[in-house]
């Protein structure tokens, strides 16, 4: 924790916070995040993607820092689609080295009101994996695994058959 | 008829793959290889309008999306997040717990003497003594929006039941208690005893973080009734629709709940943001009482 720098973004993301001047009454709850807290990743993720109880204001925002409270550069939005999620995707050229990292939110919800929270997630580099691999289970993601089902239950089978037909 | 069944197995892999593979995504994880045995929480700061000098910041631990009340410890380290690409360690201490409040929450009064930003690390020892970190930022501000420590409050004149017949104009609370809504700001100030002002909305925001405000300044009235006086300030001077009190705008509260707790002379002894229970309530009376 010796470095800080380009702390911009954070004092743009406290100038929005301070912008908002009316009587709030109420509080936004986060209910589910992408990346979910405290997960640990071999690769940086692709998307930020908090969700919330009710749809968000404008100015609603969060900030990725890393351990030393450097801001990664990220352009958050409102999905117009669903107002209640708040998402930013990371550029393909976006490199995270392995460390600890914070999501920091700021949210207004549609009554004017404001409370911010923050949670972290880990990447983790090959010699963490090597450590990790020791003590935690894999989990797949959902995807990877259905692929590997299905996978697994229809080769045989058209093995099966191209093997008789060809006899 | 062997081909058919063979293409027909294609087909069905074929299908199950685009299926697969275009699933929705809010059903899927990032592809998390595991989650640490050290828990990792999250921080959630439900008070805004903070001062700089030593800041009384409460926050709420969770686990997930759940409250936690099996914390041991908390240490926050405080650093100044400077322009010049440097942060320095400004202040090392503990959080103190209040778990007699319906959210359990901690409060930390860095020493933060400038407006600006700062970033606090939190150092959570669990109930097995598992030790985890957590990172947050705080914005502190010189001018307020709301009165400062040792400010005189503005002499509001609210409404009373003096003025007004039925409590239930005057609070939103299913059963509101008539002894908070005797008196106007203006009378506190000029009556030399300390009091404590509440501005809640119990109706209004039902959330576990701000509704029992108002349980606590309740039960601390029955404690401190004979030394300190009280008054419950609604958000909404109407509720139908709702129309923000002329007192919270004078105040300019940008938030609520708030609550403060003033000194004889009327001066603004704690500023309160968000969650108040009775045990910390207590604490502030108890520090102006024994002036």
């Amino acid at each position: 924790m010796t470095q800080f720098r380009n702390w911009s973004l954070f004092c743009i993301f406290i100038l929005l916070s301070l912008a908002h001047s009316q009587v709030v009454i109420a509080h936004s709850e986060l209910i589910a995040t992408l990346p979910t807290q405290g997960a640990i990743l071999t690769t940086p993720p692709n998307k930020i993607r908090l969700q919330f109880n009710e749809p968000l204001n404008a100015g609603s925002t969060f900030v990725l820092f890393n351990e030393a409270f450097q801001p990664i550069k990220l352009n958050p939005l409102i999905d117009e689609s669903k107002p209640a999620i708040l998402y930013a995707n990371l550029p393909a050229d976006l490199h995270l080295p392995a460390g600890f990292y914070t999501v920091q939110w700021l949210v207004i919800s549609q009554d004017g009101h404001q409370i911010s929270g923050s949670y972290r997630f880990q990447i983790i580099g090959d010699r963490d994996m090597e450590i990790l691999a020791e003590g935690v289970s894999i989990n797949l993601p959902g995807w990877f695994a259905w692929l590997m089902i299905i996978l697994a239950l229809a080769t045989p089978a058209i093995v099966w058959n191209w093997a008789k037909n060809s006899k | 008829m062997t081909k058919k069944f063979t293409l027909s197995l294609l087909v069905l892999t074929l299908i199950g793959l685009i299926s697969a593979c275009t699933a929705d995504e809010s059903a899927q994880e990032y592809p998390p290889v595991g989650a640490s045995d050290i828990p990792s929480y999250q921080i959630v700061v439900p008070a805004d309008d903070i001062a700089s000098g030593s800041p009384r910041i409460p926050f709420i631990i969770y686990d997930g999306f759940d409250q936690v009340s099996t914390i041991d410890r908390v240490t926050i380290n405080a650093y100044a997040l400077q322009d010049d690409g440097n942060g320095t360690l400004v202040w090392s201490g503990e959080a103190q717990p209040f778990n007699d409040y319906a959210v359990p929450y901690w409060v930390t009064y860095p020493e933060l003497p400038t407006a600006g930003l700062w970033g606090l690390e939190a150092t959570i020892v669990n109930a097995d003594g598992v030790e985890s970190e957590a990172q947050f930022a705080v914005q502190t501000v010189d001018d307020t929006e709301g009165p400062q420590i040792g400010e005189l409050p503005p002499a509001s004149i609210n409404r009373t039941l003096e003025t007004v017949d039925d409590v239930k104009l005057l609070s939103s609370a299913v059963t509101p208690d008539p002894a908070l809504h005797q008196f106007t700001v203006a009378e506190l100030l000029d009556n030399g005893r300390p009091s404590v002002i509440s501005f809640n909305t119990p109706a209004y925001c039902q959330t576990a973080v701000c509704a029992p405000v108002l349980n606590s300044i309740e039960q601390s009235h029955e404690t401190y009734n004979q030394d300190v006086d009280y008054l419950h300030l609604e958000i909404f001077k109407e509720f139908d629709p709702l129309t923000t009190a002329d007192e919270v705008l004078e105040w300019n509260l940008t938030s609520e709940p708030w609550t403060f707790v003033l000194d004889e002379d009327g001066r603004v002894a704690a500023r309160l943001a968000g969650p108040v229970s009775p045990v910390e309530l207590q604490f502030h009376i108890e520090n102006i009482l024994n002036e």
